[in-house]
């Protein structure tokens, strides 16, 4: 467990520096660890528990002392790969929150490990969502006019649909969307500075899913890399 | 910064007590899909427990 508390509060400072460089002030994350038959934490704002996750005030943009008006949800499941050498989400969801109380989402990013279906599965769409997908809450008559071509009953509202978004490997970071939510300009503003803090921690995100990409598949790797003039050495077969 | 670890015990009493409202018991609501709940509560949650949960089963 202790392995996995170290990698957990190093990813809780990632997320923290993130979010306080974007779009929060002053927002922690904590490593809860799970006491049970299976090994695996939670990290998520302080003040969260697993059945409780706290919100995160967005207040970039806002004049100092003027309330938050919108929430950033960021939760994840945590536990370390079947290696032990690194820290693998099991899963995660972060949401754009437009109601504190009942903490109504307006559009959602969320990840369910090995419960969804994955761009390389053998067998397409054994599951009924995509394992990394975004969902939008709101009403759309196209597709509700393609469901009713369809048959389909009863009409499912435009949140139901899991729209998919690269699966485990390259599907969006906390980064992404809050790049997404500022592009779009569905938050107020981003603190100064935000851009290289983004940066930063995309391009060691992209880096870690490459280099579990590359162990998932070397042959494909060094079949690259041979074909870009690299000589490879097969490791010695361990007994 | 870590806190206190949380027990499956504990963890049980706390979606229990969110479940409470709705009548579901933590066995059902572990036993369903996801996507067949009604609230952004109950889905968020079934996210944050289902691995911890099942994981006893």
């Amino acid at each position: 467990m202790a392995a996995l508390i170290e990698s957990a509060e190093a990813f809780a400072a990632i997320l923290a520096e993130v979010v306080n460089s974007t779009v929060a002030s002053g927002a922690r994350f904590v490593v809860t660890p799970f006491e049970g038959p299976t090994e695996l934490a939670w990290v998520y704002p302080e003040g969260s528990t697993p059945a409780n996750v706290s919100l995160v005030p967005i207040v970039a943009g806002l004049a100092l002392g003027q309330p938050a008006r919108l929430w950033l949800r960021t939760s994840f499941q945590v536990r370390l790969d079947d290696s032990r050498d690194h820290l693998a989400v099991v899963r995660s969801v972060f949401a754009l929150v437009i109601d504190e109380s009942s903490k109504r989402p307006a559009v959602r990013v969320e990840y369910d490990r090995d419960q969804g279906n994955e761009p390389d599965d053998v067998t397409p769409a054994r599951h009924r969502r995509s394992a990394a997908h975004v969902q939008i809450h709101g009403s759309s008559e196209e597709l509700a006019y393609v469901q009713g071509l369809n048959g389909a009953r009863p009409l499912r509202g435009l949140e139901k649909f899991h729209i998919p978004v690269g699966g485990r490997r390259f599907r969006p970071s906390l980064e992404d969307f809050i790049e997404f939510l500022w592009t779009e300009r569905l938050v107020p503003g981003l603190h100064t500075g935000w851009q290289d803090v983004l940066t930063r921690h995309r391009s060691n995100w992209l880096t870690l899913q490459l280099r579990a990409a590359v162990r998932g598949d070397p042959a494909t790797a060094v079949q690259q890399l041979e074909s870009m003039g690299y000589t490879i050495t097969q490791p010695a077969l361990s007994d | 910064m870590t806190t206190a670890p949380m027990t499956l015990d504990e963890l049980r009493q706390e979606v229990a007590a969110v479940l409470a409202p709705y009548g579901i018991s933590v066995d059902e609501f572990v036993a369903v899909d996801v996507d067949d709940l009604q609230t952004d509560e109950l889905r968020d949650l079934w996210l944050m427990v289902k691995g911890a949960l099942t994981s006893a089963e």
